[in-house]
């Protein structure tokens, strides 16, 4: 876990900016501090503590997956009894093809993301899943996309509430 | 894309190094000038490979703590019209329709919000509704998060299309 860091305005303004309009020049940290009105260093070394502290998980490039992969995937929901969702999750979390696996509020408690090379090996995965949690095929609900209407993930900072509970003048 | 795109982007995947000059160091380590990288990059996002360059933000980390999958069931015919006014709202970051099950499944519209409370996301969900004229629909708000990672990466082998 991450301990307690308290952002101040300017943090969040940076997270909001390299979120937004990271610039792709040489000079990436005079362009941030010069939009914000601080120094090149004081933008760096603000980054890098809010990467450091967890508000960052990377700067990087979002690969549109059409274009750079042709792996299969699927949206998988499972009915897992009382008391035995974190073992359950575990044994699916283990699978390199799986990258979200989320508890939710409702009867199919369990919901992750499985990507494979084509569907007879998404398939494959599904049944060695059932068979290792010893959870029947009648409590998985798979469901691949038909269209793809939007993907942009992306968020509106929030200074008054977000992050911390303290710190936020 | 060439082999030194394939390069570029898997060097960058998971995150530029936080340095004075992060793509001057990437343009080192791969062999080629600060310049080029930059135009690849600017020329990958053109076309489309690269949806977004920017930071990745932990939701919950920065305060959006009520997210929440919404699977609603709307009628064939209007699938493509109300993707589309989902879509069109700043507060929905994924929209997908999804096959059904008959008799086990039956809501083929997805959509994901991310909001400060459980509050947020009713008052969106409803205003969703709404405005797409949707009545049927499924709030399945998130509990533990048990594993997140990057789904879509190049990797080292052929597997990948060529563009």
């Amino acid at each position: 876990m991450t301990g307690q860091v308290s952002l101040d305005r300017m943090d969040w303004r940076i997270l909001q900016l390299v979120q937004d309009e990271f610039p792709l020049l040489p000079l990436v940290w005079d362009a941030v501090g010069t939009r914000l009105g601080i120094s090149a260093q004081d933008a760096l070394l603000r980054v890098r503590r809010l990467q450091e502290a967890g508000f960052i998980r990377s700067i990087a490039p979002v690969l549109e997956s059409a274009l750079v992969t042709s792996r299969s995937s699927t949206l998988i929901g499972v009915r897992v009894p009382a008391g035995r969702l974190r073992e359950v999750a575990a044994i699916i979390s283990a699978y390199p093809g799986v990258s979200h696996n989320y508890e939710r509020h409702h009867e199919f408690n369990l919901w992750f993301t499985l990507s494979a090379p084509d569907t007879e090996a998404l398939d494959a995965i599904l049944l060695e899943i059932q068979k290792k949690t010893r959870i029947g095929a009648d409590a998985f609900l798979d469901l691949p996309i038909r269209r793809k209407f939007k993907i942009d993930v992306r968020y509106t900072m929030d200074p008054g509430r977000g992050g911390t509970h303290h710190g936020c003048d | 894309m060439d082999a030194i795109d394939r390069a570029i982007v898997m060097r960058v995947q998971d995150g530029i190094p936080l340095v004075d000059h992060p793509f001057a160091d990437v343009a080192r380590e791969i062999g080629i000038p600060e310049q080029e990288i930059l135009a690849r990059i600017e020329r990958l996002r053109n076309e489309g490979v690269i949806r977004r360059f920017g930071a990745r933000i932990n939701n919950r980390r920065c305060g959006f703590t009520a997210n929440a999958m919404i699977a609603w069931k709307v009628p064939e015919e209007r699938v493509e019209e109300v993707g589309g006014l989902f879509a069109g709202n700043p507060g929905v970051t994924h929209c997908y329709e999804r096959k059904i099950i008959p008799g086990r499944w039956e809501h083929n519209v997805f959509t994901m919000v991310h909001c400060q409370s459980e509050n947020d996301v009713n008052h969106l969900v409803e205003q969703l509704a709404n405005m797409a004229g949707v009545p049927d629909y499924l709030v399945l708000i998130s509990g533990e998060e048990f594993k997140r990672t990057v789904s879509v990466r190049i990797t080292g082998d052929t597997e990948k299309a060529e563009v």
